[in-house]
Formats: C-alpha cells, sequence, structure tokens
C-alpha cells in the first residue's frame, strides 16, 4: 500500500501545482474539482471516512458547482476581469523562494512531530457511552463540542446573508438563462434521480449516528438534490422569501439552541443532554442541521432571497 | 516519529507551499480563492494526519474540527465568489454609464 499511497500523494501535489499555474481559469477549476476528491481518496486512506464524504460532497461536489457558476460570470463579463498586471520576476522568485522554504520547514516539522498519547480525543472515545450515538465524530461535533457546531452553522448563515445582500441586484433577472435546454435527456433525469439523492441525503443524516455520515455530508447530498432541480428548471430563484424558507434555514440553529436552553434546568449546564433522552435529542438536532445546511448551500448557489417552483 | 518520509505528510506540505506560492503570484481574484483553499486543504490534511498517528483509533476531535473546518472555507470562498460577481456587476455597469 505505499506504492499507492505514494502515488495519491504525487497526484495531490501535481494537481494543486496545475491548478495553481495552469492559464486557462477553467482548467483550475476542473483541476481544484478532481484534487479535492483525490483528496477525499486520500482521506479513506488515512481513517477518515466521514471527512472523505465531506471533502467529496461539499468541498469538490458543491463548492465546484459553486465555481464553475461563478465561472461562467466571469467569461461572460469578457477577458480582462480584474487581472492586474502580472507580477514581477522578483515576486515570483520571492514567493517560490519562500513557499518552498514554507513547504521543506512544515515537512521537517510533520516529521519529528512528537504525539502525545494524552489527548482530547482519548476522553472522547471512552466517555463515547454517554454521547448517545456510536459514531466518535458526530458525538464530537453534536454533543461533547456542540459550541462550536452551532457557532459555525453561524458561520453558514452569515455566509448566506452576506451573498445575498450583495447580488441583490441580480435578483429580478430569470434565475438561470439557460436552464431550458432542448435535450429530451434532462427531465427524465432529474425526474428518476432526484428521488433517488434525496433518499440518499436522508440515509447519510441517519447512518450520522453510527457510521461514517451526519448532517453536513448529508445536507450536502439534500443540496446536490436542490442544484439538479434549479439546473433541471424545476425550481427557480424568487425574490420573495418566504416564511416557511426562513424558518427552515434557522431551523438548525435554533432547534439547537432551544434545546440547549431547555434542558439547562435539568441538566444545569447549557447544552447538557440528559441520558436517557440522548438518542432521540441527537437524531432531532441531526435532521434539523441537514435541513438547514442544505438549504442554505443551495441559496448559496442560487443566489437569492427564495426559491420557487417553476410553472411545469 | 520515523525517518521514513510519509507520503501523505509530504503532500500536505506540498498543498501548502503551492497554496501559499498561487496567492502570491495570481492576480484573478478566482484563482487566489482556490489557492487559499489548496493552502486550507494541506492544513486539513496535517489535522488528518496527526489524528491518524495517534495510536489506537482516529483521534475524533481534530476530525470534528477538520469537518468544521470544511464547511466554514465553504462559506466564506461562496461568499467570497459573491463578492467576485458583484464586482463584474458593478464594473459592468460603470461601463455601460460611459457609453451613454
Amino acid at each position: 500500500m505505499m506504492v499507492f499511497d505514494s502515488l495519491l500523494a504525487l497526484i495531490i501535489a501535481a494537481l494543486a501545482w496545475r491548478c495553481v499555474t495552469v492559464r486557462d481559469l477553467f482548467q483550475a477549476i476542473v483541476t481544484f474539482i478532481v484534487l479535492g476528491l483525490m483528496l477525499a481518496l486520500s482521506w479513506t486512506r488515512l481513517d477518515a471516512p466521514d471527512l472523505a464524504l465531506a471533502e467529496a460532497g461539499i468541498g469538490a461536489g458543491l463548492l465546484g458547482v459553486l465555481l464553475l457558476s461563478t465561472w461562467r460570470v466571469v467569461r461572460d463579463a469578457g477577458p480582462d476581469q480584474g487581472e492586474g498586471p502580472p507580477p514581477s520576476p522578483w515576486v515570483r522568485t520571492a514567493a517560490a523562494v519562500g513557499s518552498i522554504a514554507l513547504g521543506t520547514a512544515f515537512a521537517v516539522v510533520l516529521h519529528t512531530v512528537e504525539v502525545d498519547s494524552d489527548r482530547a480525543g482519548g476522553l472522547a472515545l471512552e466517555s463515547l457511552g454517554e454521547a448517545g450515538v456510536e459514531q466518535p465524530v458526530t458525538a464530537v461535533l453534536l454533543n461533547f463540542r456542540s459550541y462550536d457546531t452551532l457557532l459555525e452553522l453561524g458561520v453558514l448563515l452569515m455566509a448566506l446573508i452576506g451573498a445575498v445582500l450583495l447580488r441583490s441586484p441580480l435578483i429580478h433577472r430569470p434565475a438561470a438563462e439557460d436552464t431550458g435546454t432542448e435535450s429530451p435527456l434532462l427531465p427524465v433525469l432529474v425526474t428518476v434521480f432526484t428521488p433517488l439523492v434525496l433518499l440518499m441525503g436522508t440515509f447519510l443524516v441517519w447512518a450520522g449516528a453510527h457510521s461514517p455520515g451526519g448532517a453536513f455530508q448529508g445536507g450536502a447530498v439534500l443540496a446536490g438534490a436542490g442544484v439538479m432541480l434549479v439546473l433541471g428548471g424545476r425550481l427557480g430563484g424568487d425574490a420573495q422569501v418566504s416564511l416557511l424558507l426562513r424558518a427552515l434555514l434557522i431551523l438548525g440553529v435554533s432547534v439547537f439552541t432551544v434545546i440547549g436552553l431547555l434542558l439547562m434546568p435539568l441538566e444545569g449546564a447549557f447544552m447538557a443532554y440528559p441520558e436517557g433522552l440522548v438518542y432521540p435529542l441527537m437524531v432531532t438536532i441531526e435532521f434539523s442541521l441537514a435541513l438547514s445546511i442544505g438549504l442554505t448551500l443551495l441559496l448559496l448557489f442560487t443566489g437569492t432571497n427564495g426559491l420557487r417552483g417553476a410553472p411545469a | 516519529m520515523s525517518i521514513m518520509p510519509e507520503p501523505f505528510a509530504l503532500a500536505a506540505a506540498a498543498l501548502i507551499a503551492v497554496g501559499f506560492y498561487g496567492f502570491i503570484t495570481q492576480q484573478h481574484p478566482l484563482r487566489r480563492l482556490l489557492a487559499i483553499n489548496i493552502f486550507g486543504n494541506g492544513v486539513f490534511m496535517t489535522l488528518i494526519l496527526v489524528a491518524y498517528w495517534l495510536p489506537g483509533d482516529a483521534d475524533p476531535v481534530p476530525h470534528a474540527m477538520v469537518l468544521t473546518g470544511i464547511v466554514i472555507a465553504v462559506s466564506a470562498t461562496a461568499f467570497g465568489l459573491a463578492l467576485i460577481r458583484r464586482r463584474i456587476l458593478d464594473a459592468n455597469r460603470k461601463q455601460d454609464h460611459g457609453d451613454d
């Protein structure tokens, strides 16, 4: 397996180099997506299947879609958008020397690092029985370090609010002018695949309790189903944001916070869960998180306040 | 730790070095965003490696941090992309005014 690992590491380094140096922007974006998938592959080799799922779904998949749709805007705007003068040879040389020094120092440090066996993860693994879920990463995310996850959702929501504010002049245009392609294959594909993708997303969320998966991975897959509906013309952006949509967007944060606050008198601490209720609470929180995450990612893609079903 | 070179540790160092180089030398904002993301991926790879090296099962705490990191990186990048789109929109509008 050493040969496989070395090959994978080599491919990752080569793809990163190509992504940064290739002339064409489109090629750079595609290389970046492939790099994300290769990283996902290497993380499965490093005993991190949860992260591989997240990287493949969010880092390569959804971010790739966002990058490509922005690429279209950049391409339509003309060739000289945002291009400053190329950096002088001096800057290039200095940057190259600096990067090589940084990379070498980093590699040396990584090879000499002393790994201490006294760690937070050991505690987490030991007290896994109290977490209500068997999957250690989900337990850490939703129970032991739930503050992190709550604030992370806040960041996701802020990014959406910021993006919607910035793109407000775009709202009144049709959501995507080239959705209605003439291909007869598209409606069938969307009809057949959407339920399957939704099912897979739901399964990933549910599986997060005992095996790799979870709210983030499942939410990303749900968002992927939404992206497919938008591209297939079944769902469009809308300037009006309905009350239901707003409620769903903040569902994750509010369920998380409300449960944490409501149980405070019982347990005496914010976000501490009583023993008998842990499993149902975890699953409730996970599904509400996944819904909010999926919807937020989808709205980041459409860049609008709301969504509406397109006329059939 | 072992003196044997770890392929993924070298890959993490390469990602960080290449990401840094790209961020300095590239001019286009979209390319810079890609470079920052490559740098971030190097950091994620490092955390995953440290979790992997620990004795026993892989450490879930760095894993949870990386999962959080991936989502935050995508949020920040999506916001950056929205900024790029807005900049192009404003530039176009200015151009239209100039033509009038």
